[in-house]
């Protein structure tokens, strides 16, 4: 891997873009100022917001593939599956959600402007996003990074759809389990709605090892999709 | 060069798929053996009526117990 490389991967696609960027970021900032207009400026929203401009911007990123001819051009850039890879991933990762946090805080912030100055009060700055929020998203973004090298075309709503049928096939199995189980312990000569299923939450589990579970499952899940990633790209290329 | 992602995709999908149904069979035998899954009938004694009221619930009683308050 070559650092010249990739700092002329992103040299091209700032060229390439920085204005479609700098559209969407107004597109961004607009949206949370109108938004305040109808009903009344908050983070949650501005957040839900970016949250969907991530989701759709990988498949910006790799518009390339998704065309045969431009798919050929982009393959032939002179540099290897991984440095596109990296380039492309701090692009999402760092870039992309900077630019995005600042629309937000540009946007929350002319229209805590606009309500003092009306009279009203100002923007409320309560947000319930922490740390596992921000975890979240990264995964997520890496879920839609590698689903825009995935497939080949309508890649946002692809990785949609998939992940849906995916999470219904594994709460069905879930229901499954509960039932077929159900059968086996239930006494038969109970009546139907006799039993009840609760469960208890564990007690002597703390919540620092289930956090720390959970940041290790995410972790995982981003490194796995990201090696995927790099995985399908040099498929592509072959 | 041979086409591992839908490999690796396919086998996570059942390996996870496979520890979600083992872990969740051995939670609710767990639950049931420690007689954490109840019948209704234990659930309500437990959660909707702790004390059974001596007074039956009419309306004159109701009226008694507002004029207490009063």
């Amino acid at each position: 891997m070559n650092t010249k490389n990739i700092t002329n991967l992103l040299k091209a696609y700032f060229i390439e873009s920085w204005k479609t960027d700098l559209f969407q970021f107004g597109i961004l900032v607009a949206i949370i100022l109108f938004g305040t207009l109808a009903n009344g400026a908050s983070m949650h929203f501005a957040i839900f917001c970016a949250t969907i401009f991530l989701m759709i911007y990988p498949e910006r990123l790799f518009r390339n593939l998704h065309s045969n001819s431009p798919k050929i051009h982009y393959l032939s850039i002179p540099a290897s599956n991984s440095e596109k890879v990296v380039a492309n991933m701090l692009l999402a990762n760092i870039y992309y959600v900077a630019g995005l946090a600042l629309s937000c805080v540009i946007g929350l912030g002319l229209a805590h402007l606009y309500l003092t100055m009306r009279g009203f009060d100002g923007v409320s700055l309560q947000t319930s996003i922490n740390g596992n929020g921000i975890l979240l998203m990264y995964g997520m973004l890496a879920v839609f990074f590698f689903g825009s090298v995935y497939f080949r075309k309508k890649t946002t709503l692809s990785t949609i759809g998939v992940s849906m049928l995916i999470g219904l096939i594994f709460t069905t199995l879930f229901s499954l389990v509960l039932w077929v189980n159900g059968i086996i312990l239930i006494p038969k000569d109970a009546v139907f709605g006799d039993y009840r299923w609760s469960f208890n939450y564990p007690e002597d589990i703390s919540e620092r090892f289930l956090n720390a579970l959970f940041y290790l499952f995410l972790a995982g899940e981003i490194i796995y999709f990201y090696a995927l990633s790099f995985l399908r790209l040099k498929e592509t290329e072959a | 060069m041979k086409k591992y992602t839908n490999k690796i995709l396919i086998i996570t999908l059942i390996a996870a798929a496979v520890l979600m149904i083992v872990v969740s069979t051995v939670e609710i035998r767990k639950a049931f053996h420690n007689g954490e899954i109840k019948t209704h009938k234990e659930w309500e004694t437990i959660h909707v009526c702790p004390t059974t009221p001596d007074v039956p619930l009419t309306l004159d009683s109701l009226e008694s117990l507002s004029n207490i308050e009063k």
